[in-house]
């Protein structure tokens, strides 16, 4: 589970809003560590950039349209917008982000799990 | 065609391709079509060819927002990038995106204003994106870079 910035990254939340469940096949980084990723068909500016990167950072990539979920500390090769925390289960993320390395296509679904108050995925 | 079929043709493409690979990419890594007949080299060049569009796609459309532009001279990149990635696709035996860029070629022409053209640089850049995470996920990444680092220290 995770919660949405919604003070942070206004527009990107309400266009992820929008556009859920999101689904796809997971994609392992190849240059920057700790990361996977899958694309959506959001187009979004960047917002509260961020490239230094903690475990359950939850980040859309503008250049890719592409959703990252960071399961490892990270210094960054470039600026995505920070846009959701995950709060649960982040042990359960960084296995699937190891399984991932070694073979990819993982399916994701990201869901909305609150209705009011703090937007939760 | 006017633009809006144009996007909407993309966007069809692109939702039949969004959560289930597409036949193209089974094909395309499979064929034994690289020097010497191994099948590494047409996957490896399938995999570089549709990353290099998402990207350079994404920076005409990023340029096409700015005032400065003008939509002729965006409409010709746009046309000449396209032509030229032609032959990759077909190469690689990307034939379903090949048709498809082929076509989108001889519209790109027709479109009337630049909102026009960033709404199909859009349609074009999801699709790209999704085609080539597609083909991306399918090449065994890890086992080739145990070989390669195996191969490195023979070198």
């Amino acid at each position: 589970m995770a919660v949405l910035m919604e003070e942070e990254a206004p527009n990107t939340c309400k266009q992820v809003l929008e556009a859920l469940p999101l689904r796809g096949r997971l994609i392992h980084a190849k240059f920057a560590g700790g990361e996977f990723f899958f694309a959506t068909p959001i187009f979004a500016e960047l917002e509260n950039p961020t490239r230094k990167q903690n475990p359950g950072n939850i980040c859309y990539w503008p250049t890719r349209q592409s959703v990252c979920i960071f399961y490892k500390e990270l210094p960054g090769v470039g600026e995505v917008t920070l846009f959701a925390r995950i709060t649960k289960n982040l042990e359960g993320i960084q296995r699937e982000g190891m399984k991932g390395w070694i073979k990819q296509g993982a399916p994701i679904e990201i869901v909305r799990v609150t209705r009011s108050g703090s937007g939760g995925i | 065609m006017a633009a809006e079929n144009l996007v909407r043709m993309i966007r069809e493409e692109r939702e039949l391709i969004w959560e289930t690979k597409p036949k193209e990419v089974d094909d395309a890594l499979m064929r034994t079509m690289g020097t010497y007949g191994q099948s590494l080299f047409p996957a490896l060049y399938a995999e570089s060819t549709t990353r290099g569009l998402c990207l350079t796609l994404m920076c005409i459309r990023n340029t096409a927002r700015r005032d400065a532009t003008d939509l002729g001279t965006l409409k010709m990149v746009l046309t000449d990038l396209l032509n030229d990635s032609l032959a990759y696709l077909g190469w690689c035996g990307l034939d379903d995106t090949t048709a498809l860029v082929s076509r989108a070629c001889s519209e790109i022409d027709k479109i009337g204003s630049k909102k026009d053209f960033i709404d199909v640089l859009e349609q074009l850049t999801i699709y790209f994106n999704r085609l080539h995470y597609w083909i991306d996920e399918c090449i065994p990444w890890y086992e080739l870079v145990g070989v390669y680092e195996w191969a490195k220290k023979g070198a």
